[in-house]
């Protein structure tokens, strides 16, 4: 399935589950996501990150609710533990696979949704900077460690100096771009054009149909 | 020394894009690196039922790329973007929130944005950005609302969780953005022609 497609179904899914309280449908979504899991291969560290990620959110919800809730609080106290299961277990169908689906996703978002290669490829060029961020941020506190200061994060100094390498690198990145002749606003042409299968359409339009009827015995 | 570009154009200039994603990142970083303390927090407030306010204390750093994108770049939908690409990143990096990391990143720069936007776009100083913590609060918690099941908590303590994140997002949206918009304009390191 093409990754777009795929990310588009789990946002309508995710932000409907937002507004229904209903126990049965989360579990529902739960059951289907292991399900789909069972294809995916994962290894048991991405299945441990299933059970363990989702415990605290959800076990801390689930104690306040029970404590300082009204109303049916104990209804929504299960049903809160049971939607941040359901939110991480059916974005994980997305997420988990995105490490080898990355460029894909991107090129689609470029080429079918029609965003603007701008966006897209500030995009990449972001993510691809991510180790030297990490290295960056590494360097601004031990640089102010060497004259006696800490930086704690809510001093507005080590805000400051990781801006001005924002400001340095987001030029660097702009010139470097231009120059391997990136142009704003023109017409790309593209090596590999990424095609959506009729096939994956029919899929989205099943699953979101087949998720509404859920919906019709009224859960909650 | 960066130049912004001015223009009242809706296209938006490479190089703000990747001045705007840069200071996303950067942000998103720092706060990731929060994540270890945040969940030590939030388990050890869970058995008293009190683990939203570890959420409530942090969320105002979470929100920071949003007023920082808006007074850098000052352009209508810049604190959005911001937002929005720090959600990206990390949901593209495999954050723990997967897909839900970018409904709450958009609401989250919609509420900042808003700020800015009511008045007018031509105030980008202090006003806006304690306009835009306040707008941000009362959006992100009517978001909560219904996402985090607040509407179900007793009046007492929506009341105790609703004057703890004003004071994260017044504190790391307001006060510490004002700072660092003060040290950016002391250095003089951005030039809008």
């Amino acid at each position: 399935m093409n990754p777009l497609i795929k990310f588009a179904t789990v946002m309508v899914i995710a932000l409907e589950l937002t507004f229904i309280k209903s126990v049965t449908l989360n579990i529902i979504i739960i059951g289907v996501s292991a399900f789909l899991y069972l294809f995916l291969k994962l290894n048991w560290r991405q299945w441990l990150w299933l059970f363990i990620l989702p415990l605290l959110p959800g076990l801390g919800s689930w104690f306040s609710l029970m404590y300082f809730g009204t109303g049916d609080h104990e209804h929504m106290a299960w049903v809160m533990l049971s939607r941040v299961f359901a939110y991480l277990w059916l974005g994980g169908l997305f997420t988990l696979k995105l490490n080898d689906e990355r460029d894909i996703f991107l090129a689609t978002l470029e080429q079918k949704a029609k965003l603007s290669a701008t966006f897209v490829y500030a995009l990449v060029g972001v993510l691809n900077f991510m180790p030297a961020v990490s290295q960056e941020m590494k360097t601004i506190r031990v640089a102010s460690q060497m004259r006696g200061q800490t930086l704690h994060i809510w001093q507005p100094q080590l805000y400051f100096k990781a801006i001005l390498a924002a400001i340095r690198w987001s030029q660097n990145l702009a010139e470097g771009m231009v120059s391997h002749g990136f142009t704003e606003g023109a017409t790309r042409t593209h090596l590999q054009v990424v095609t959506i299968k009729r096939r994956d359409w029919f899929l989205l339009v099943i699953i979101l149909i087949a998720f509404q009827l859920l919906l019709l015995p009224n859960w909650y | 020394m960066q130049t912004i570009s001015k223009s009242k154009s809706t296209r938006w200039a490479l190089r703000d894009v990747l001045l705007l994603a840069f200071v996303a990142v950067f942000i998103g970083f720092i706060f990731w690196v929060l994540g270890p303390i945040y969940n030590l927090l939030s388990a050890a407030l869970t058995p008293l039922g009190l683990a939203p306010f570890a959420n409530e204390l942090l969320i105002g750093g979470w929100m920071m790329a949003a007023p920082l994108a808006s007074i850098l770049i000052r352009q209508a939908g810049a604190g959005v973007l911001g937002e929005f690409f720090a959600a990206a990143v990390e949901m593209l990096l495999g954050g723990q929130w997967g897909v839900a990391t970018l409904l709450s990143g958009l609401v989250q720069g919609i509420g900042s944005e808003a700020g800015f936007a009511v008045l007018g776009y031509k105030n980008w100083g202090w006003r806006g950005i304690f306009s835009s913590a306040i707008t941000g609060t009362i959006v992100t918690f009517i978001w909560s609302a219904f996402r985090d099941g607040y509407s179900s908590y007793h009046i007492g303590l929506l009341i105790a969780l609703f004057i703890t994140r004003f004071i994260s997002l017044l504190f790391f949206g307001g006060v510490l953005v004002v700072a660092i918009q003060k040290l950016i304009e002391k250095a003089g390191v951005l030039h809008r022609d």
